[in-house]
């Protein structure tokens, strides 16, 4: 194989790891705050494909498809803050003692109501939005424009997240609550309010993930569902409540699928991340850039 | 309804428990304002508990806390911030991952802190003079899971002088695990926010030469009820006191 066939494959590669990472990202913000995991990320994924679907052919049209992404962003950020408060919460109020039970049943009864919501709403048929860019190039490379416009708006919004959780007085309550949730709340902020922050953002950015990948993955009620494991097998590899460790995994993820696909065989590419994720539970077990917990 | 008393804080038959376990029992104490109480007694006797109970990390099972004449037992933990109720912990609750200074920055965020975009100079200016107070100044820009067991409690209690208004402080061991030099600038900081500030304490320490250049009263909780009040030099030689502490 020559080098800019190799080269093509890796830029593939990063490119669907980048946008992986996003869903991943979102599952992790929210663990990292809320400590619990959202088993129904791959349902918001899914919301935020419809909604972009919809504001692009009956609103937006296919020129203005990149004001789609906000807005579905927005839907569900509200969609997810609705689902916090009244589900999530109780939760954290008075003294639950299995929480994680909890909140497991809980998310995924919200996964079977919203696939099955979808299902009822549109039918199982799959849709596909207009492509949002033509096919272009990375210096000789081809690359297909809607992997490339996907990769772009990823990237805005992961810098766009950097940004708020790091320089803005949010960030600062978000990235306290991750680190201490009882020292955040005897320092006088409102936990239950960051919370219900943290897990609109979070599932936010699954929209942003489906809403970006629409043209490529297309629009049916299921297809959260392979997002939603790419993005847990990120987080086993990246390390549960590791941002950086998300975005690093998601790379390694995306990378080993297209060199698996090229070098070995494309019928076993769900396989090729699988075999990963195992290697990193044997080698790391608490992922790239985890760490051994200690709660004091 | 108001009840206009001098005392700042008061239980009245406070009682938590943890299934069959009775953690406190009908407690009932009262602190003046600007005094510095010390909360002696045992291993397990129920300090710890009454600090979470006050500072609203735990609900009560009954009875009543009152600050000020007002009910405060139903408010959740950053309710009784803003009411003025700052609470620290034995092992120091930093953000490990922030800077000293955005640790420092915490209460601030805060709704009852005021609008903190206009006042942002002013709020990192005082973090700064706080963290100057403490001698940790030349630490902020450090991550404060690189500072010491001793500077984190340092960073920890500076950061509750941030809050305004500060009415009521709750130390559980400040002293635990800390050299002289940090225990120094932990009891001057204590002694000079109380005279200039009016800042009322209570502080739970096993150290006693502490407690009794601190504490103006003690009192001694054991098996959950607070059994003596006084003086250290008064509770030290009540027989119950003495018997808690080395056992019938």
């Amino acid at each position: 194989m020559d080098s800019i066939l190799f080269t093509q494959y890796l830029i593939a590669g990063i490119v669907i790891g980048i946008m992986y990472a996003l869903m991943a990202i979102g599952i992790t913000f929210i663990y990292s705050i809320m400590k619990m995991i959202n088993w129904s990320m791959g349902e918001y994924y899914m919301m935020g494909s419809y909604l972009q679907y919809f504001l692009v052919v009956y609103i937006f049209g296919a020129h203005l498809w990149f004001l789609g992404i906000p807005v579905s962003m927005a839907v569900v950020f509200c969609v997810g803050m609705i689902i916090q408060r009244y589900l999530l919460r109780p939760m954290f109020v008075g003294e639950m003692e299995r929480k994680d039970e909890y909140a497991t049943v809980i998310t995924i009864a919200c996964m079977v109501f919203f696939r099955n919501l979808a299902i009822f709403l549109v039918g199982p048929n799959q849709f596909a939005p207009p492509d949002y860019a033509a096919p272009t190039h990375i210096g000789p490379l081809p690359v297909s424009g809607n992997r490339f416009v996907a990769l772009i708006g990823t990237l805005v919004i992961l810098v766009l997240f950097y940004l708020i959780v790091k320089k803005t007085w949010v960030g600062k309550a978000l990235r306290g609550s991750s680190q201490n949730r009882i020292g955040i709340q005897t320092a006088g902020i409102n936990i239950l309010r960051v919370d219900q922050i943290a897990f609109g953002v979070g599932v936010s950015l699954a929209a942003a993930a489906g809403a970006l990948l629409a043209p490529i993955f297309l629009v049916w009620p299921e297809n959260g569902a392979v997002a939603t494991m790419k993005g847990f097998e990120i987080i086993v590899i990246g390390g549960l409540g590791s941002i950086p460790g998300s975005l690093v995994a998601g790379l390694l993820l995306g990378i080993v699928e297209s060199l698996g696909s090229v070098f070995i065989s494309p019928s076993f590419k769900d396989v090729y991340g699988f075999i990963l994720v195992l290697a990193i539970l044997v080698i790391r077990p608490t992922g790239l850039f985890g760490e051994r917990q200690r709660v004091a | 309804m108001r009840n206009h008393s001098s005392k700042l804080l008061k239980t009245e038959n406070l009682t938590k428990r943890f299934g069959g376990l009775t953690a406190v029992n009908s407690l009932s104490i009262s602190i003046e304002e600007g005094e510095i109480r010390g909360i002696i007694g045992p291993n397990g006797s129920g300090k710890t508990t009454l600090m979470n109970l006050i500072s609203g990390i735990y609900k009560a099972t009954s009875g009543q806390i009152y600050l000020n004449g007002s009910r405060i037992d139903h408010l959740k933990p950053n309710v009784r911030t803003a009411k003025g109720i700052i609470r620290t912990f034995q092992i120091p609750k930093v953000f490990r991952n922030m800077t000293v200074l955005e640790n420092m920055l915490v209460p601030a965020l805060s709704d009852s802190q005021g609008d903190r975009y206009k006042r942002q100079r002013e709020i990192v200016y005082e973090a700064e003079e706080l963290l100057a107070f403490v001698q940790l100044d030349h630490m902020k820009a450090q991550l404060a899971k690189n500072l010491s067991g001793g500077q984190n409690m340092l960073l920890q209690i500076a950061r509750g002088f941030m809050v305004d208004p500060l009415r009521l402080y709750l130390m559980d061991e400040p002293f635990a695990g800390v050299n002289p030099k940090i225990k120094s600038v932990i009891m001057e900081s204590i002694i000079q926010m109380n005279r200039e500030k009016g800042v009322t304490f209570i502080i739970v320490s096993h150290e006693m030469p502490s407690v009794r250049r601190l504490c103006n009263r003690v009192s001694m909780i054991h098996e959950g009820s607070c059994i003596a009040e006084g003086s250290l030099e008064e509770v030290a030689n009540i027989p119950a006191v003495i018997e808690a502490y080395i056992g019938g």
